[in-house]
């Protein structure tokens, strides 16, 4: 029976990414709507512009992926970076890291992550300011690493994780994502904060909880069997806590997804062979 | 949901091109006035080509046939309605394949098949297909249904001349026979296309895994779809050949019509029949080919579909979701398949076992995207058997040139008579040894 089409799959995605946006807006003020209108702007820009320059229709633009991408980007980007590297990012994403590859369902690195990455390698200096306030504090994450007791007890830290959860659970109950990928994901997570003897509470901090209902369960960038996401997911969490504790940022869930999405066929070959 | 099962028989058409198979001899001559059920041409491997219904003949030629391709036809006119049984010798287990071929009989699930190749000396199961193998046919229901009471008897006929233990597979919750739910021959099955698969179905039944290329029979199971059994009831019982068929025709309205019409009926009588001014599409929903007025309804012929010629959902691009991969009955990844085809892989393909491929299309049904993903494994699949025919030619002609070249090379053999004497010498001694 088929449950959905592509369309409306991506715009379930799109919508499941709202409870997570109104969770940021609440913490960290309207930039973070005005960060989506511009993101969202300008990667739809982008795809047109492309759609238009290889000949496809652009009627192609209507389902809803470059949107989704936005959505994605704005949580994943601090919430008053200046409109113009939210903007280069969505255009990275869209441009570079989707339409380069062949556009939807070519792009071997999820385009979300891809955009965000190189922005923050571009403009290394705009990604501290998790601010709601604009005066210069780090983000809670960084607090939590240097040993801030303060951002560790307040609630407000567990309301991104929640919200994400709540929309990433709709999207799994509706099957509209495959629940193994973020299970996995989870698992590995837990399975390596475990082994480092990291705080559970690292493990709801940044964007883990997100990237586990949004950004791993891309199924164009995952693996594509099922032993084959299970091995993905789980790499993809046990490289995201890692490189978290020994990286040499602070939050590299992006990092440890792109890494992922290179090693995503090599997952599904493995598996492959092993049951041979 | 079953639509309406009630089957309307198709008026007396004026015209009838019965198609003949490849191998067959023309038995009949331009004019000649013939009876229902006599031979119009005869092969080595197919079954006999009869005449449906009694007429003359007036041309024979090629007509493109509903299901592609196009075959020489015998054209009759003047039609004639009465009915005669078939003149034949009694009925043993001999015999049996003689009465079917010459009763025309051929496999009616779409693949008409001789059903007298068969038949084999040591058979263990027969079995009755009762589920439709064609998407959107109501072919097999609707016989089930007309058949009633007389079903389970009818299909124990035949499988007694086959000298088989009779299974009758029936889908699921939907048919029903009446009075006779708990007769051991009685198998309900999930109700989806991939059972009426045979290879599939005697895996189901019998635990029997079948070569992919193999014929079931020659594993002692012996596999019919339910209409075929019913036309080899009457043959048998009766002594009936195979003139008509039931196909399921699907209207531009989304009616849908279950019709008995003779073998060679042209598709304009369809069309008049039930007043419709559409594309045709025959087949069920894999491989629907657009068939003209001219073209011949033959055995093979199971569903039509009249369509309003409006364009179908474009195909999105593959988002990789893998819904197609539970679904598939052979157990193939289509997803990766699709991927491969997309720059024409056909040694990957075939490493993936696209030839398993059923073409069921369950994988189109559940794409998210509306790729034809089945129209895209028969069209590689048509690639590679074109590839291997053509390997297989280079090979033949090849090893023609080797011989030649060898019988070149080879001198002169000249009469010896050293060498003769030599080898009666070694024969000889040989012999001796023996003793």
């Amino acid at each position: 029976m088929k449950i959905a089409n592509s369309t409306a799959i991506m715009w379930s995605v799109a919508a499941a990414t709202l409870p997570a946006l109104a969770a940021a807006t609440y913490l960290y003020g309207w930039g973070v709507c005005q960060q989506l209108f511009i993101t969202v702007s300008a990667a739809t820009l982008c795809e047109l512009i492309c759609l238009r320059w290889q000949g496809k229709p652009l009627a192609a633009a209507a389902d809803g992926s470059a949107v989704v991408a936005a959505c994605i980007l704005t949580i994943a980007l601090p919430p008053y970076v200046p409109w113009g590297v939210a903007a280069a990012a969505a255009i990275f994403a869209i441009g570079l890291a989707k339409h380069c590859y062949g556009g939807l369902g070519n792009n071997p690195f999820n385009p979300a992550m891809a955009g965000y990455a190189l922005a923050f390698i571009s403009f290394p200096e705009y990604f501290n300011a998790w601010t709601a306030d604009a005066t210069s504090h780090p983000t809670p994450l960084a607090l939590a690493r240097l040993g801030d007791p303060l951002a560790a007890t307040t609630w407000l830290l567990a309301l991104p994780a929640l919200a994400a959860a709540a929309g990433g659970g709709v999207l799994l109950l509706l099957r509209l994502a495959d629940w193994r990928l973020p299970l996995a994901f989870c698992l590995g997570a837990v399975a390596t904060s475990m082994a480092l003897a990291l705080d559970w509470q690292t493990l709801i901090q940044g964007g883990l909880v997100f990237a586990a209902f949004f950004v791993i369960t891309d199924p164009v960038t995952a693996a594509t069997s099922r032993g084959g996401r299970w091995c993905y997911a789980a790499l993809v969490g046990a490289l995201a806590i890692w490189l978290r504790q020994h990286g040499s940022h602070s939050d590299s869930i992006a990092f440890a997804i792109l890494i992922g999405n290179v090693l995503a066929p090599l997952c599904d070959l493995a598996v492959k062979q092993w049951r041979r | 949901m079953l639509p309406n099962l009630n089957i309307d028989d198709l008026p007396l058409p004026t015209t009838l091109a019965v198609p003949l198979a490849a191998d067959a001899q023309l038995q009949v001559q331009r004019g000649e006035t013939l009876p229902a059920g006599a031979v119009l041409a005869t092969g080595s491997h197919s079954a006999d080509c009869i005449a449906p219904r009694a007429g003359t003949v007036s041309d024979f030629r090629r007509q493109p046939l509903a299901n592609g391709n196009d075959a020489l036809c015998v054209i009759l006119q003047d039609l004639d309605d009465t009915p005669t049984p078939l003149l034949l010798p009694p009925l043993s287990a001999t015999t049996l394949p003689q009465l079917l071929k010459r009763a025309g009989i051929v496999g009616l699930g779409g693949g008409a098949f001789p059903a007298w190749r068969k038949w084999r000396q040591q058979l263990r199961y027969f079995i009755a297909n009762g589920l439709e193998t064609e998407t959107a046919a109501y072919n097999d229901a609707a016989l089930i249904a007309a058949a009633g009471d007389n079903l389970i008897a009818r299909v124990r006929t035949v499988a007694q001349t086959f000298a088989a233990t009779p299974l009758l597979a029936l889908p699921e919750g939907v048919t029903r026979v009446p009075r006779a739910n708990d007769d051991p021959m009685l198998r309900y099955l999930p109700a989806h296309y991939s059972l009426g698969n045979e290879r599939i179905l005697v895996q189901h039944l019998c635990q029997l895994d079948i070569p992919a290329m193999a014929v079931a029979a020659d594993y002692g199971v012996v596999c019919f779809n339910i209409a075929t059994v019913l036309a080899m009831a009457a043959a048998i019982d009766e002594r009936m050949p195979l003139s008509d068929r039931v196909i399921t025709v699907h209207d531009v309205d989304g009616g849908i019509h279950l019709l008995r019409v003779p073998l060679g009926t042209l598709l304009a009588e369809v069309r008049h029949y039930l007043k419709q001014n559409a594309t045709a599409l025959i087949g069920g929903a894999d491989e629907q080919q657009i068939a003209g007025d001219d073209a011949v309804i033959t055995a093979a012929t199971t569903v039509i579909h009249w369509q309003a010629d409006a364009p179908p959902r474009a195909a999105q691009a593959c988002i990789r979701c893998g819904a197609c991969e539970p679904v598939c009955p052979a157990a193939l990844a289509p997803q990766e398949l699709y991927w491969l085809a997309q720059d024409s892989r056909l040694p990957e393909m075939q490493a993936q076992r696209l030839t398993a491929c059923l073409e069921c299309r369950r994988c189109d049904e559940v794409c998210p995207s509306n790729i034809g993903l089945t129209a895209l494994f028969i069209q590689h699949k048509k690639q590679l058997a074109a590839n291997a025919a053509e390997a297989q030619l280079i090979h033949r002609r090849q090893q023609r040139f080797d011989h030649h070249e060898q019988r070149l090379a080879q001198p002169v053999a000249r009469f010896s008579a050293q060498a003769l004497k030599q080898r009666v010498a070694a024969m000889t001694k040989q012999v001796s040894k023996k003793q």
